[in-house]
């Protein structure tokens, strides 16, 4: 009968002791806001577009951490959404739209044919596009994410979003390698 | 023990790490002095730092002389670009690149005059006394104007390497030149071994280290004792200063594996050698040194070694900087076939041209041409058997084979993870592939793909920024906008003056009046459609004017009445005097359409819910039609009211009438209390004569109260109600008529 006793005693103890121990942590390492969103937001591209139906990338991060699906992002590729399904642990599912888009383009104004309506400006989420009114517009293709959202706005549709060409630069590297020979033994080694 | 500079002093090698000995074919180039080559029909200056750090100073048309400057800048990183010879610039474009890709770069093409001119800056050689007077930022200014990178093949800016951030406590000189057919260093050494010490010593009093290391690889002999004597005639101190000759092995020449040779110390993952305080210079970049320092002569030539079977007359050849590399084959006697490889640098690391209308670099040290027996055919891929080889040679530390897994699936990451960007593409684990898998090309792809992932993320990052800083701008303006809108508001309450405020008030208060004015004047405009009210006004007009007249007459008759009456009459007089009252506010609260209704909608209801009796109904029906009738002639008689008065009072004698059984009773009474009711409103109406109406009503209610038939009551009942209404309606009609 003790014996019952003293387990029901030392299990309350213990219980009581991992109640306040868990309690303390909780509160101790609370994480502020959700990390997975955070994690998310990384992987996205930060283009702004969105493409995805909301507005920026973040709020989408949000909505997949939600529940929303991986595969509304066009700029990030499949290689985006094979990640962000990684990480949000659901199945990766193919993209929207089609591969097309899928290649990286900077938009370039007509400068000729620019009105200086300064639509395109207000419509650029990063402000890439330099230009006031009545005078000629330009993007800063640096700054430019490839978004899409300023062409829409323009009235003389004098924005055009060309391909990324590839420089010596940014080149992606496939060469082949040169293969080597042994040749004669006698040369010395 | 012995300290790290003392081993040094001693000569001390330290193990090297993996590495290769592949089969040398130095021999081709080497046993010829340097040559030059009949100046080529046009010269081709890439502008690398052309719109990033860099502006251009010449324009097509121009005429340069040899070592004049085509660019401009002020940035550290910026690194001029000289005219190789005197001639006309012919055009300024885009033009294949001598890089892997052959990606098109901005270029300037120079038509040489033939003359080669020398540009008036450059004097004749200086001896190093007259230099001593210069500060250390004078001679990195004039290495940074001649434009000298590193010529061992990486081309980083000499002057930007030479002004380290922290002390240099030893200095390598790299002459150790391990890929297996250049010589191009081998040959400027025995050449130039003079100049070649006065460049280092250039270097030596600008990083003032306290040991210097120059590196031979043992299969340079002849250049070996040619810097031996050189070093003993120059300037140098002979103090910390020797002349080490390492065993040959590729890749000793690497910068960090020679560190590891020299010293026994790991340059660690990213870091840079200074920061161990060493400093690794190529040994023809303190030859351009020298020029630079002593003669102001530009970086615009270099040895070249010019070499392979595939080449009538190999060897190595002072080239102008953007000497197209088909001028050099046509002039070498070239004799491969066109689909035969170019390639820039040496067999291990240099990659095919694909176009051999690229020009020499300031990088390139070698054109390897092969011919189809001195490279191995193509062989197939074969799968990987996890020998370890590939570990074994690597002289990084590597697992190549790890390595090549990830980088093969992409996995990049995993791959970073395994120190891919340590990774020097020395080509030794491709070398000694038993399955022929051409490792680095798998980890270049790898590399440029993570170079461009981070360039990526680096946008990415830059993108969110910008997209942020927006959204707080918008937001701060919206918020700018409002308070100032507010503002102003406010602004122009505070500016009225007190009279603005009353003239406010007084405009508030006759909008109200007009809109109090408007609501009578809608009762009053609704008053005379229905004409009842107006005829009512008429009748209390009357009646009042009756009431002056006779209301003394009227006193007494009451008074004399009052006696007369029992006690029942009194309670029913009050009773009735009280109903009368309740009937003025009703008729006072309810409006016209209501009461209709209400007429409507009772007839039916009231007789179906209490009245089954036929005869019941027909006396409702008959009480209905008096009371009609009554309404009628209560209204007919309005005008002359008095005579209501005098209708009034017939209910007294009407009592006895009530008492009786039959119909007639009935319908008597229900068309009396419909009277009466009619005068109560009438009454209510004028409330001057409502005495007249309380008087005359006891009667009224009297008979009702005393007759005891259920049926009879039932039916006054209805009667009375409906009589209300039809009164009422009656009136309506009246006034509608």
């Amino acid at each position: 009968m003790s014996g019952i006793l003293i387990a029901i005693v030392l299990l309350t103890i213990l219980a009581l002791f991992f109640g306040v121990l868990l309690g303390f942590a909780a509160e101790k390492f609370k994480v502020e806001g959700d990390p997975l969103v955070d994690q998310l937001e990384a992987l996205l591209p930060q283009t702004q577009c969105g493409q995805c139906g909301y507005p920026g990338c973040r709020p989408y991060a949000e909505a997949i951490a939600g529940g929303e699906k991986v595969n509304k992002c066009p700029p990030g590729g499949t290689a985006t959404m094979e990640k962000l399904a990684d990480m949000a642990g659901v199945e990766p599912e193919p993209l929207t739209v089609s591969e097309e888009v899928q290649v990286k383009k900077v938009a370039y104004i007509r400068e000729d044919e620019c009105i200086g309506c300064t639509k395109c400006i207000q419509a650029c989420p990063v402000d890439a596009i330099l230009g006031t009114g009545k005078q000629m517009h330009t993007v800063i293709t640096d700054y430019c994410t490839g978004c899409d959202l300023c062409v829409a706005p323009c009235p003389v549709d004098c924005i055009d979003m060309l391909p990324i060409t590839p420089t010596v630069k940014n080149w992606d590297w496939k060469l082949n390698a040169i293969p080597v020979q042994m040749l004669e033994e006698d040369t010395k080694c | 023990m012995l300290t790290l500079l003392e081993q040094i002093d001693k000569g001390t090698l330290w193990r090297a790490i993996g590495g290769i000995h592949p089969p040398e074919q130095k021999v081709l180039s080497n046993t010829t002095n340097i040559a030059s080559l009949p100046m080529a029909d046009e010269y081709v200056i890439p502008l690398p730092q052309v719109g990033d750090n860099a502006t251009l100073a010449v324009s097509v048309g121009d005429y340069v002389t040899k070592g004049e400057v085509l660019t401009s800048g002020s940035h550290f990183g910026y690194l001029p670009v000289h005219a190789p010879t005197s001639g006309h610039i012919i055009h300024i474009e885009q033009r294949p690149s001598n890089h892997a890709s052959g990606l098109p770069v901005l270029s300037c093409v120079i038509k040489p005059d033939g003359l080669d001119t020398l540009s008036d800056k450059v004097h004749p050689k200086l001896a190093l006394t007259d230099i001593e007077h210069l500060s250390n930022q004078e001679i990195l200014s004039k290495i940074q104007q001649a434009g000298i990178a590193g010529l061992g093949g990486a081309a980083f800016p000499s002057h930007i390497k030479l002004n380290p951030a922290s002390d240099i406590e030893l200095l390598i000189i790299n002459a150790i030149e391990c890929e297996p057919y250049i010589t191009s260093d081998d040959m400027i050494m025995r050449e130039q071994s003079d100049a070649i010490m006065q460049g280092i010593a250039i270097v030596h009093r600008l990083l003032k280290p306290k040991r210097l290391i120059i590196a031979i690889e043992d299969n340079k002999p002849q250049a070996i004792s040619i810097m031996q004597q050189a070093l003993s005639r120059s300037v140098l101190p002979e103090d910390g200063v020797r002349i080490t000759t390492l065993p040959t092995l590729y890749p000793s020449g690497g910068e960090k594996q020679l560190i590891q040779i020299l010293t026994g110390q790991e340059v660690p993952s990213g870091a840079i050698p200074a920061q161990l305080g060493i400093l690794v210079q190529n040994v023809a970049t303190c030859y351009a040194i020298q020029d630079a320092v002593l003669r102001n002569y530009p970086l615009i030539e270099r040895v070249v070694t010019i070499t392979g079977n595939n080449v009538a007359k190999p060897g190595n050849y002072w080239l102008p900087i953007g000497t197209p590399i088909s001028h050099l084959l046509s002039q070498t006697n070239f004799k491969g076939l066109d689909t035969d490889k170019v390639i820039i640098g040496g067999p291990m690391m240099g990659y095919a041209l694909y176009n051999d209308s690229a020009p020499t670099l300031k990088g390139t040290n070698c054109i390897l041409l092969p011919d189809a027996n001195e490279m191995a055919p193509e062989q197939k891929e074969l799968p990987c058997i996890r020998c370890g080889e590939c570990a074994v040679v690597c002289p990084a530390q590597l697992l190549p084979q790890q390595l090549f897994w990830h980088s093969k699936a992409q996995e990049y990451d995993k791959a970073v993870s395994y120190n891919l960007n340590d990774c020097i593409e020395c080509g030794c684990c491709s070398y000694i592939c038993p399955s022929n898998i051409p490792l680095v090309e798998y980890y270049r792809i790898a590399k440029s793909a993570v170079k461009n992932e981070i360039e990526e993320k680096k946008q990415a990052e830059l993108a969110k920024q910008r997209f942020e800083l927006r959204t707080q701008r918008l937001e701060d303006e919206k918020l700018a906008r409002e308070a100032k809108q507010k503002e102003a508001a406010d602004r122009r309450k505070a500016n009225m003056s007190g009279t603005d405020k009353d003239a406010v008030a007084q405009a508030m208060a006759r909008i109200k009046a007009k809109k109090e004015a408007e609501a009578n004047s809608e009762v009053a405009s609704s008053a005379p459609t229905d004409k009842r009210d107006a005829v009512a006004a008429a009748v209390a007009r009357a009646k009042a004017k009756k009431a002056a007249q006779t209301s003394p007459e009227k006193l007494e008759a009451s008074t004399t009445q009052d006696p007369v009456d029992d006690k029942k009459a009194k309670v029913a007089a009050a009773v009735v005097r009280a109903k009368a009252k309740k009937a003025a506010l009703k008729t006072a609260d309810a409006t016209l359409p209501e009461n209709d209704s209400e007429a409507t909608e009772s007839i039916p209801d009231a007789p179906v819910a209490q009245i089954d009796d036929k005869k019941a109904k027909i006396a409702a029906a008959v009480a209905r039609a008096k009371a009609k009738k009554a309404a009628h002639k209560a209204v007919d008689t309005s005008a002359i009211e008095p005579q209501s008065d005098t209708e009034t009072s017939k209910p007294v004698p009407d009592t006895p009438v009530a008492e009786v059984d039959d119909k007639k009773a009935k319908i008597a009474a229900a068309v009396a209390k419909a009277k009466a009711k009619k005068a109560a409103l009438k009454a209510a109406d004028a409330t001057e004569v409502q005495n007249h109406a309380a008087t005359s009503e006891p009667a009224t209610d009297a008979p009702i109260a005393e007759v005891d038939d259920k049926k009879a009551k039932i039916a006054a009942a209805v009667a009375k109600a409906k009589a209300n209404k039809l009164a009422k309606q009656a009136k309506l009609d009246n006034g509608k008529d």
